[in-house]
């Protein structure tokens, strides 16, 4: 047994294991807790359910749904960085319209970039990239996390959440395309005879994936 | 009181100036590249309808002031006219939808449609860019108006389109814009 994980077990014995991994929680950098955070613990689809537009409204492909996470975490990037580098200029009243317009102007460019060199698309994606702005998951993070910490922390923390937040589109984007165009990223994938469900491309799949997802989730993941 | 507003708000008023001026600045570097694209779809749509060897010749309306805004196309081959072409709105069922339809030079048959904007029913109304519904308007008899059925022989080249089951006021939605653009551009060619 190698000496690290001889070391482990019997910090294990001594003090239990629950205690062992909250010391290992708390000698990690701030950046890496948070980062971690987003694409599991706290994830923004399953654990979370924040921004549940998008989720539901371009979850019907894989593409739209890689293209709208990314764009998200593109926002919540840059979002973060210029709401952690201003953080010690905010008046209480005023920060939920420091946020807005920050957002609303990185979605903004998200947009603009999208209709210059992803045109097609930017048209399926339609009026759900502009609605970037009201994902609560965004103003969440700016509040909860890049107004009250520095830089390093912030930018890990929206990027744990980004990717976190692509990944849940993406698990639903995957089960919708396949049953309803027994595809993935537009290439058929399923056995020919397969009859295609078109309920998953409609709202009605979405909530159905989606609430399905919820229920395994809770099923296993939650705590005692 | 003027001091006090500028001491609690002039980071927000900083903050629009410098935001405005960078999206500002973004938009016009990259507005030149969105306008190709729009541009570059509807050249390739009319290529589809008239043809990859069409020479499409842009009629700008002379009434507006920055000469860009096209009336209609034109689609010439080897110096004849091959026929015309227009974009349209119209109502859908979720959105406006944005036609290109194509009349032949003798405004007698339509050339084709293509679905330039739509945001219909997925599974529904969107299978309005399918080939198999946008396939009935290729060289349909435009001299009376088109209607909408819905039982029929799609292969069969009437005026009747039959529509889509499950969708039909995005069906009676694209065949209404059609015939108010076939009437338009009509009245502008003529």
């Amino acid at each position: 047994m190698p000496a690290r994980r001889r070391r482990y077990r019997i910090k294990c014995e001594l003090i239990g294991r629950d205690e062992v991994e909250e010391i290992k929680q708390l000698e990690r950098p701030e950046s890496l807790v948070h980062f971690l955070r987003g694409l599991w613990a706290e994830n923004a689809v399953f654990r979370q359910m924040l921004g549940m537009c998008p989720v539901l409204a371009v979850t019907g492909q894989l593409q739209p749904a890689l293209t709208m996470g990314a764009a998200t975490t593109f926002v919540l990037l840059c979002s973060a960085l210029v709401v952690s580098l201003m953080r010690n200029l905010l008046v209480g009243h005023l920060r939920i319209l420091m946020f807005t317009l920050t957002i609303a102007t990185f979605v903004t460019i998200a947009d603009l970039l999208l209709q210059a060199y992803l045109p097609e698309m930017s048209v399926k994606l339609g009026p759900y990239v502009p609605l970037i702005i009201v994902n609560c998951l965004i103003i969440g993070r700016a509040e909860a996390c890049s107004s009250r910490k520095g830089i390093f922390t912030s930018v890990a923390d929206a990027l744990g959440m980004g990717l976190g937040f692509t990944f849940g589109l993406c698990v639903l984007a995957t089960i919708r395309e396949l049953m309803a165009d027994g595809a993935l990223f537009g290439v058929a994938v399923m056995p020919a005879g397969f009859v295609n469900w078109n309920v998953m491309k409609l709202p009605a799949g979405a909530f159905i994936t989606l609430g399905i997802l919820l229920g395994l989730t809770n099923h296993f993941f939650k705590k005692a | 009181m003027i001091v006090k507003f500028l001491k609690d708000s002039w980071l927000v008023l900083l903050a629009a100036l410098v935001f405005g001026l960078g999206v500002s600045g973004i938009y016009g570097q990259l507005k030149p590249r969105i306008e190709q694209n729009a541009q570059l779809k509807i050249a390739r749509e009319l290529k589809e309808l008239f043809g990859e060897d069409a020479m499409i010749d842009p009629k700008i309306d002379p009434e507006d002031s920055d000469g860009k805004r096209v009336l209609y196309y034109q689609a010439n081959r080897s110096g004849q006219t091959l026929g015309y072409a227009l974009e349209a709105v119209g109502g859908g069922f979720a959105d406006n939808i944005r036609l290109l339809l194509a009349v032949d030079a003798e405004f007698e048959k339509l050339k084709g449609i293509a679905v330039l904007k739509s945001n219909e029913t997925p599974g529904f109304g969107d299978k309005i860019k399918d080939a198999e519904f946008k396939g009935q308007f290729g060289d349909c008899p435009v001299g009376q108006k088109l209607i909408v059925t819905k039982s029929g022989e799609r292969s069969v080249v009437d005026e009747k389109i039959v529509s889509i089951t499950g969708a039909t006021i995005s069906s009676q939605a694209v065949v209404d814009i059609v015939n108010g653009g076939v009437e338009r551009l009509r009245e502008i060619v003529k």
